[in-house]
């Protein structure tokens, strides 16, 4: 076996005369291809060959995945405990030199103590990460809400365009903290988060994008002040729909709010702040928009092109919708998105009094897709749809215009 | 640069020559996804053709395959697809191949996509596993295996 010079060791190829295509590769792409591999596995490449002893430390990406440590020791205790060595080491053992996308799956355990101290490595990594110049930095909790501290963001983060925070907690001042320490923060993305600060806002954030796993703790309403924000997302079950100010860079806008009764003013305000988008998604949580007859509540959305609402808006023989649509001119594309409630509505179809105007005129409307949920396939016979249809007919919508999906 | 000119409708293609000699008529659009063939054509030196000696007409052809598909679709969904088939190859050599003309052309997201499989044929497996699908010869000296083994312990599994 071990040969008793010092002579590299053959070992057979596979297929004798076999080309090694892999180690012809020249060594930026060959680093770009092991950049995809999760780190303990990319570590680990420094065994395969003297070519790829090093090739690992100056490799600008790194995703650390807990999972990678799964099953490698008796208890989840100690597979945390060899994770953490894990990422200290190579943090430490990898070349300084520029990181550009930094991913961590941590795992703050389910039966956690003291959910701050079990986050205090994760916290470390990530302020290692940005101040490493890394410009994406995508963080998730695993199981439990990881505590992340707002003081990651305390020295400058000149490069950081782009992060994505999944089962994590944000208490304040997390949103002043990013603004001040991260200047070219383009992106952010928050999944499954629990956000403790209300107070959103900043000059250079892009996209902002809240899901509907996210669950807002905070008393009273959220305020979102994005001067910058071209795309918005805001889909949290159960907040009060936010209060936008100053929003005047926005196109595009994907909302979920509440259609509570109480909530008129509100929602007015709101759709006021997104008048001036060009596509818009419009879903509710209860099941109508109920509006009074006589409310100015639907401002002129004049640049509108792209319109999908959901059931809420075809309440009360589909006056939303309607109100909607004589505000949309320039319309081109409408998509309604039927879900199972959809069955309400057809038992509720006696309007608010008298619409005296059924008409809309959008005369670049071209096309309209009525999309049935999963969930709700067998209503394609519902009177309901064949009203709905009426009523476009009746608007100068010809049938090959409609797709129903 | 264009083809004999008649109308405005006519768009501009350029000329692709690949080792083999087989001329690739290719409308501009198409080909500009390469940043390559991108700055030749800001140059202005594409009259007469393209050629590109380092990469067969099998492969440009594949490679405009991918070029034409990623230049007209726009649904997400549809390219996902077409990327997932476009990678399902059966031989090694092919799959490098793609890279090597990624890389020359500068297709950056043929090149992402090649990349990628490499690192799925990776994932998983262990050390001997990865020299065996890859043909990757062994140069260590066993002391130097131990060596690494030693410094790089808290990656492995011991």
């Amino acid at each position: 076996m071990a040969e008793a010079s010092g002579d590299a060791r053959v070992v057979s190829e596979g297929v004798a005369g076999a080309a090694c295509r892999i180690e012809a590769l020249p060594s930026h792409v060959l680093s770009r291809a092991i950049s995809f591999l999760d780190a303990r596995q990319l570590v680990q490449t420094c065994l395969l060959s003297r070519r790829w002893r090093h090739l690992w430390r100056s490799v600008p990406r790194i995703s650390a995945s807990r999972h990678e440590f799964d099953g490698m020791a008796e208890t989840e205790e100690e597979c945390d405990v060899l994770f953490k060595k894990f990422v200290n080491s190579l943090l430490m053992l990898r070349n300084p030199a520029a990181l550009d996308e930094f991913r961590l799956q941590y795992n703050i355990p389910d039966a956690s103590d003291d959910l701050e101290v079990d986050s205090e490595d994760a916290n470390l990594w990530i302020r290692h990460a940005l101040q490493s110049n890394a410009r994406s930095v995508e963080v998730s909790g695993g199981v439990s809400n990881l505590q992340l501290d707002p003081g990651v963001f305390a020295s400058k983060c000149c490069f950081v365009t782009s992060m994505l925070l999944s089962v994590v907690f944000l208490k304040p001042p997390f949103f002043r903290n990013l603004q001040t320490g991260c200047p070219v923060l383009e992106r952010l993305i928050l999944e499954f988060c629990t956000i403790y600060d209300p107070d959103i806002s900043s000059h250079t954030l892009k996209v902002l994008t809240m899901d509907q796993e996210c669950d807002c703790t905070f008393e009273g309403r959220a305020s979102i002040t994005i001067p910058s924000l071209v795309e918005l997302h805001f889909f949290p079950d159960d907040a009060r729909i936010p209060l936008l100010e100053n929003m005047e860079s926005l196109v595009k806008a994907s909302v979920f709010v509440g259609t509570n009764p109480n909530e008129v003013d509100d929602i007015c305000q709101f759709l006021r702040s997104l008048s001036g988008v060009t596509h818009l998604e419009f879903y509710g949580r209860g099941v109508k928009l109920e509006m009074e007859q006589n409310l100015q509540w639907c401002p002129k959305f004049n640049n509108l092109t792209t319109l999908t609402l959901g059931n809420n808006c075809l309440y009360g023989d589909f006056y939303p919708l309607i109100v909607f649509l004589q505000n949309s001119p320039n319309l081109e594309q409408l998509t309604l998105e039927l879900m199972q409630e959809f069955r309400q509505i057809g038992l509720d179809q006696t309007y608010i009094g008298d619409l005296d105007e059924r008409s809309f005129t959008c005369e670049h409307l071209v096309m309209v897709d009525i999309v049935f949920g999963s969930d709700s396939k067998g209503l394609k016979d519902d009177p309901v749809l064949s009203n709905l249809l009426k009523l476009l007919h009746n608007n100068g919508i010809t049938s090959d215009q409609i797709f129903i999906k | 640069m264009a083809s004999a000119g008649s109308g405005d409708e006519k768009a501009a293609t350029v000329t692709l020559i690949s080792s083999d000699n087989e001329h690739f008529e290719v409308p501009e659009a198409v080909a500009t996804l390469s940043q390559t063939i991108r700055h030749m054509i800001e140059d202005g030196c594409t009259d007469g053709g393209v050629p590109l000696p380092n990469v067969t007409g099998r492969i440009l052809a594949k490679v405009l395959e991918y070029c034409n598909k990623h230049a007209a679709a726009s649904d997400k969904d549809e390219l996902e697809k077409f990327d997932k088939a476009f990678v399902d190859i059966d031989d090694q050599a092919t799959l490098f191949d793609l890279v090597m003309a990624a890389n020359y052309l500068d297709i950056r997201g043929m090149l992402d996509l090649t990349c990628q499989t490499i690192a799925d044929m990776i994932k998983g497996k262990s050390v001997e596993e990865i020299r065996e699908t890859f043909n990757i010869k062994n140069d260590f000296t066993p002391e130097e295996e131990a060596e690494i083994r030693r410094e790089n312990q808290w990656a492995f599994d011991d």
